[in-house]
């Protein structure tokens, strides 16, 4: 069957869908920014390694991430603020929505927004992750590393359980998982089904590196 | 399998700054990450793993960030890394739990109507949703091929380099993913009880 062999019905409506929806414009935002994130972190706690295999696996990159990482001691977290993150500003309802809240600290250039449709109105009600608290995130966790490749592996232990307690879905999560099974290979009380599970779940993490390093020379409870 | 990228030979007809410089991964992400946004959907990720799939996506693409050249191929490359992550997802998920379909909808992963006249969003919105539904009458290879070929218009050799077979093979999935697809739209038209 070609695609003319299709009806005229289904042919119509697959050029419709070729299109496409638009992503939205926040939602893109959001993901960039954890996407970044991500990268600075993984990124940085590998070269800071010195392992061989870091100029070749960034290659190129390794320029980005590093101008990424040096933008201030906070790496990612720095860079993530100094990007635009205007939650009061694009609320355009939040006056309707939550008119008894406390204003948010908006620069008074600001003018009042026009009432938006009610669609856009339950999207800015939703709290979105302030970059705040992915800076936070990856302040914890480089800490953690640090302190995992300095031998204290308590200390490393202590960052990530903060981590886990105050982020326990953060943008980071699955970085976190990989640090608390790094630990656990090397103090030795590793459970095998989890490093098996992490390695199938994140085969393409930066991390799954590391993790497949430390916990092939260690032995690991069954 | 990533295969190993080809610089794209000098074109002075392409409207780019000159001397072309390398773009950034910033450029690749904005200028790739509405199509990446739209198959993860169309491929059947729900709107709850979404961010996750896509991060998974970049980070591939990151590594691979000296290979990407922002040429029409790596439109085809990028697909690539998608199908591949979404196939280690919907695996893992199966793992976990093989009855979890059940989405959780976050409003900022909806679709983006505004800026739109709305007859023409609608009418997007609405053929996007009934492909949606007839796609899930595909199995894993013939809609990937199909939203490839149909949806995104990529090439047989694009498609196979996509998903790692051959043309062969692309063009026998795409007739049998068509008369499937085709019957998933008589059996909705027949079931609403009306023409579209």
């Amino acid at each position: 069957m070609s695609y003319e062999d299709l009806t005229g019905e289904t042919q119509e409506v697959l050029r419709r869908a070729r299109l496409g929806e638009s992503m939205p414009a926040r939602h893109k935002r959001r993901l960039k920014s954890a996407v970044l994130a991500r990268i600075a972190l993984a990124s940085t706690t590998t070269l800071a390694a010195g392992q061989a295999t870091a100029a070749g696996l960034f290659g190129a990159a390794a320029k980005t991430v590093m101008a990424i990482a040096i933008v201030g001691s906070l790496g990612a977290g720095s860079y993530l603020a100094i990007r635009p993150v205007r939650h009061h500003a694009e609320p355009a309802a939040r006056a309707v929505v939550a008119p008894a809240e406390k204003p948010a600290p908006a620069p008074p250039n600001i003018e009042p927004p026009a009432p938006a449709p009610l669609r856009h109105r339950v999207i800015s009600h939703r709290a979105p992750r302030p970059a705040r608290d992915l800076a936070a995130e990856t302040k914890l966790l480089r800490a953690a590393d640090r302190a995992l490749r300095d031998g204290d592996t308590e200390a490393a232990a202590a960052r990530l359980d903060d981590h886990a307690a105050r982020f326990p879905s953060g943008a980071l999560a699955p970085e976190r998982t990989a640090e608390q099974l790094i630990v656990a290979c090397e103090v030795g009380t590793a459970d095998r089904a989890h490093v098996d599970r992490f390695l199938a779940t994140h085969a393409t993490s930066p991390f799954a590196a590391r993790v497949r390093r430390a916990c092939a020379a260690v032995s690991i409870n069954r | 399998m990533l295969l190993p990228r080809r610089l794209p030979p000098s074109n002075p007809e392409v409207p780019l700054a000159a001397p072309r410089s390398r773009p950034t991964f910033e450029e690749i992400y904005d200028a790739h990450v509405e199509q990446l946004w739209r198959n993860a959907r169309r491929l059947g990720v729900q709107d709850d793993a979404i961010d996750d799939v896509l991060q998974q996506v970049f980070l591939v693409v990151h590594r691979r960030f000296d290979q990407v050249t922002m040429t029409s191929s790596d439109r085809a490359w990028l697909l690539g890394v998608l199908l591949r992550v979404v196939r280690d997802h919907k695996r893992s998920l199966r793992r976990k739990s093989p009855h979890r379909f059940i989405a959780i909808t976050d409003p900022e992963t909806l679709p983006d109507e505004r800026g739109r006249q709305p007859d023409e969003s609608l009418a997007r919105a609405e053929a996007a949703a009934l492909v949606q539904c007839w796609l899930e009458a595909l199995d894993d290879d013939k809609r990937e091929v199909f939203i490839l070929a149909e949806l995104e218009q990529l090439s047989a050799r694009e498609i196979a380099e996509a998903t790692g077979t051959n043309p062969s093979t692309v063009y026998s999935r795409l007739r049998a993913a068509r008369i499937e697809l085709e019957a998933a739209a008589a059996r909705y038209r027949k079931s609403e009880g009306r023409r579209l």
